[in-house]
């Protein structure tokens, strides 16, 4: 869907930027640039709507090289969205959320209903804030706002540099998580930027490392955590990688994997959870003693006892 | 937070108490005697008073906004410093010393006090479009340009709305002070109301001072508040508000 080919940025003829990166990034995948500040993610972000020029490389977008489409053209058909929400403090919600279908010139029908579909689509009540102006909404409110502002004309690719950087961290997670739910019925090309590694492993279908302008690693987020390719690398994801990684499993791909012992029936410490869990909360109850060993509950069926020995086998023999 | 709003909200009254005993005051002595018995020639006066004002401000409005938005382009960013300095320095040289040096020129009469009042208006406009425009956060222009708006897009739909607050304050500015500044008129044979505001202070004539004055000084309330209304109008409540709110 987008791929990168040797791209290099050179600002003031002298300072390199983002130097040489290729990859592919499919259709409908999330993929999070990720790196310390001043790496080049931003600026990789920007040289695909053309907000920076490319120096050398190309990029192309579906198969057409963003350089010889018109910038105007191009960015009307790419979502924006960044880490200000940058909501237009003149105009009222409704003129903010469609403003490119305005550009684009839909007519009156067409954007109201595409407004009310996408209000409904993050869970705020369209007429309620329909005349409202962007100051009068919370933080949270605001960036929900940004989200669907981009992706208001259906754009297959959308750009987000830090869309929730500025979120605390409660509203982060909860519109992290809604944001996923809204991509699995979307199903759009993401480009995110994002400094922080928890997000990057949780948004990200794959993760692109970045330092100082070049590509570390690209891969998918288990891959990253499990083989990192270089120390780089393995300081950036932190100790804590194997950890983490557990996030990304869940009870089921243990189970797929290894036969758990039937539950013991007389023990008293015991919790049920569902299968779906992942293997870093399962871990977290078992730790915080509030089990000694957790039922696997499958629907209606029991599946078998899970100890802090199963999830240690699983992580050494099918993840590290 | 309250004490402050009813601290102000006495003063007012009290201001507006004072304003009412002044004219019951002035009205009673005689002192507006003037324009009654001379309707015609107030009239006259005033409406040269306000021909100056309104020529003088409409025109420094022309060039004042329109060379706001062009320091403000990318293009022409190096050259601000050059045209707002320029700008400041003109404000530095008294209203009279500006009226002074256009009679040199143009002479006397009419144009030389319009053309001292439209310098002098200059400067308050453009100060507040530079800094208006100046001021929208660097992250919508950011955003407007990602999401396909065109410059001249960006300018209309973005920038001048949300500059419009600042912009607005600076021709209101400018208008006031333009109508008190049009009394000076007078001393470069530019006519207006100032006429009998310094027939009045030459004669020691509180008849003709105040009928010159008060009708100046109400004028100038009638603009500001005309603008306001207009901005009422013409600016988006979102920008209003969020003024307000900071």
């Amino acid at each position: 869907m987008i791929d990168f080919n040797h791209v290099t940025k050179v600002f003031n003829d002298d300072i390199k930027a983002v130097d040489d990166i290729s990859f592919h990034v499919p259709e409908g995948n999330i993929v999070v640039f990720l790196g310390p500040s001043g790496c080049g993610k931003t600026t990789t972000l920007r040289m695909v709507n053309r907000l920076e020029s490319i120096s050398e490389g190309t990029i192309s977008v579906n198969g057409n090289s963003v350089n010889e489409l018109n910038p105007i053209e191009l960015r009307r058909n790419i979502g924006y969205v960044i880490q200000h929400n940058g909501l237009f403090p003149n105009m009222t919600i409704e003129q903010n959320v469609m403003a490119v279908p305005d550009l684009l010139g839909w007519d009156r029908k067409k954007k109201k209903d595409r407004f009310n579909y996408l209000m409904d689509l993050v869970g705020l009540n369209p007429d309620q804030f329909r005349k409202r102006y962007p100051h009068e909404l919370s933080g949270g409110q605001q960036q929900r706002i940004g989200i669907i502002r981009a992706m208001a004309a259906d754009p297959p690719v959308m750009l987000m540099d830090e869309p929730f950087g500025a979120l605390d961290p409660i509203i982060r997670s909860h519109i992290q998580n809604e944001f996923l739910q809204i991509q699995e019925e979307v199903q759009k090309t993401i480009l995110f930027v994002s400094h922080d590694i928890d997000e990057a492993i949780k948004m990200g279908d794959k993760v692109a490392i970045f330092r100082e302008g070049q590509l570390m690693q690209y891969d998918a987020p288990d891959e990253i955590l499990a083989h990192p390719t270089n120390d780089f690398v393995r300081k950036f994801v932190g100790k804590d990688r194997a950890l983490k990684s557990l996030s990304l499993h869940h009870i089921q791909d243990l189970v797929n994997e290894q036969h758990l012992n039937q539950a013991d029936e007389t023990n008293k410490q015991q919790k049920t959870v569902p299968i779906h869990t992942n293997l870093k909360d399962a871990l977290s109850i078992l730790l915080n003693q509030e089990a000694e060993q957790l039922v696997v509950q499958s629907g209606d069926n029991q599946i078998g006892a899970l100890t802090i020995q199963d999830i240690e086998n699983y992580l050494h023999e099918k993840i590290m | 937070m309250n004490r402050k709003k009813l601290l102000a909200t006495l003063l007012k009254a009290l201001l507006s108490i004072l304003t009412v005993l002044f004219f019951v005051w002035s009205y009673r002595s005689g002192y507006y005697q003037l324009i009654f018995d001379d309707p015609e020639g107030f009239w006259f006066l005033f409406q040269q008073h306000l021909k100056m004002v309104l020529l003088s401000s409409s025109l420094a409005i022309a060039l004042s906004v329109p060379l706001g938005i062009l320091v403000t382009r990318p293009k022409f960013k190096k050259v601000q410093w050059l045209i707002m300095n320029t700008a400041n320095l003109g404000q530095t040289i008294p209203s009279l010393a500006i009226l002074a040096l256009a009679m040199t020129w143009m002479g006397i009469g009419f144009k030389p006090a319009v053309f001292a009042l439209f310098l002098y208006s200059l400067l308050p406009i453009l100060r507040n479009t530079v800094a208006g425009i100046d001021s929208i956060k660097p992250e919508l222009l950011d955003a407007a340009r990602g999401m396909g708006y065109k410059p001249y897009q960006i300018l209309f739909k973005i920038e001048l709305p949300n500059a419009a607050f600042s912009i607005f304050a600076g021709i209101r500015t400018a208008v006031v002070l333009n109508i008190g500044t049009a009394a000076l008129a007078y001393l470069v044979g530019g006519g207006g109301l100032g006429d009998w505001i310094f027939t009045g202070i030459m004669m020691r004539d509180n008849i003709y001072l105040l009928s010159g004055a008060v009708p100046v000084t109400l004028l100038a309330l009638f603009a500001d508040l005309t603008l306001r209304i207009i901005e009422g109008f013409v600016i988006s409540k979102g920008v209003r508000q969020s003024v307000e709110a900071d």
